[in-house]
């Protein structure tokens, strides 16, 4: 964090350049585990090549603990910092510390569904950190004084609140995301890198999708059908999955620790995909899982059993 | 069901040999095979010995 007032250094010259960029107001938020499993922060490093390889592989990291999650865009944000903490003795008013920042946006329309609730409140026990991509597509975070990077900027734990909002006659539905930085991040800090030195539109990259796989049917030696589908719509009738790769489907053998080559599979209808593979012994246990890292990325979270006749 | 397509089928499969894509998927065995570029292995002809012993 930035010193707030050095004795060492003495007191900071006030001279600005004639022209100085700046960032403008929030579009979307990128969300990350603020440091990883491996306790390094997620920083983006003035060494990193902003390219669309770079951003795909931080959507879709296969280690959640790095992955950034991309929001849609969130408008009405007023954020504010409370005013300082103070004391007053004999009517001198001393300050304590910084006041409290407040993050408070909202998501408007079809994306502000009681689903995408659900994967926000996901973060509400993590210690998380969040970067601001803004309407010009900059990203704001926090420079790191030490190491030069930006950082996420650090939200003060269990302080993370949303509140769903039904639609009414004048009005669509709506998520109001509501939470504090955490109490040291100083708005001296707030930094950001310009869209010029960023390759790709961050208004318009994709998050990571969750799928979900329906119970198996069809289940031979050789093969069984399942459906996918996101979290998303009417509850006996989610979104089908369309597109799905062969390739990224993963199939293991539980039962012989053999992980199982899944050959074909053929989509038809849309959304349902009948899986075939090498024959397979009665009774042993299957695990399907499905991850697609390239592009626009989706996964199961959860793995779909499959027992062979 | 319709007949296989090259987007349905897992790109490892063209590594394998012709028979064992044959004994894999069966009566789809040489479609698959076509599809992925996998050609059937040709016989070596005997080579007729003149003379010789």
């Amino acid at each position: 964090m930035a010193a707030i007032c050095s004795c060492k250094t003495g007191m900071g010259n006030h001279g600005q350049p004639s022209c100085i960029d700046t960032f403008a107001r929030d579009a979307r938020l990128m969300f990350v585990q603020y440091k990883s499993d491996a306790g390094v922060i997620n920083s983006i490093k003035s060494t990193d090549t902003l390219d669309q390889t770079f951003w795909d592989g931080k959507f879709n990291n296969t280690d959640i603990s790095q992955r950034f999650f991309l929001t849609p865009t969130i408008n009405s944000v007023v954020g504010e910092r409370a005013e300082s903490v103070k004391q007053d003795v004999d009517g001198i008013s001393f300050n304590v510390r910084q006041g409290v920042r407040t993050y408070d946006g909202t998501f408007y329309g079809g994306v502000a569904s009681p689903e995408y609730q659900a994967a926000l409140e996901t973060m509400s026990c993590q210690t998380v950190g969040f970067f601001i991509v803004d309407v010009a597509g900059n990203i704001i975070g926090m420079e790191n004084d030490i190491t030069g990077d930006l950082d996420p900027i650090l939200i003060q734990r269990n302080t993370l609140d949303v509140m769903y909002k039904f639609p009414t006659a004048s009005e669509v539905q709506s998520m109001k995301i509501l939470f504090n930085y955490e109490e040291n991040e100083s708005d001296a800090d707030l930094a950001f890198v310009g869209k010029d030195n960023i390759s790709v539109d961050m208004l318009t990259q994709s998050a990571m999708s969750t799928v979900v796989f329906s119970t198996a049917t069809a289940i031979s030696t050789t093969g069984f059908t399942t459906t996918m589908a996101f979290l998303y719509g009417e509850v006996f009738e989610k979104a089908a999955y369309e597109g799905a790769v062969v390739g990224d489907f993963t199939l293991f053998n539980e039962t012989t620790a053999l992980s199982v080559t899944v050959l074909t599979a053929p989509e038809s209808p849309a959304g349902t995909y009948a899986l075939t593979f090498a024959a397979q012994t009665a009774a042993d246990i299957l695990t399907l899982s499905y991850q697609k890292v390239t592009g626009q990325g989706f996964e199961s979270k959860t793995d779909l059993s499959i027992t062979i006749p | 069901m319709s007949r296989l397509e090259k987007k349905d089928i897992n790109p490892i499969v063209g590594t394998y040999s012709y028979q064992k894509i044959i004994d894999l998927f069966g009566d789809d065995g040489k479609h698959v095979a076509k599809l992925m570029g996998v050609n059937k292995p040709k016989l070596e002809k005997k080579k007729k010995v003149k003379g010789g012993e």
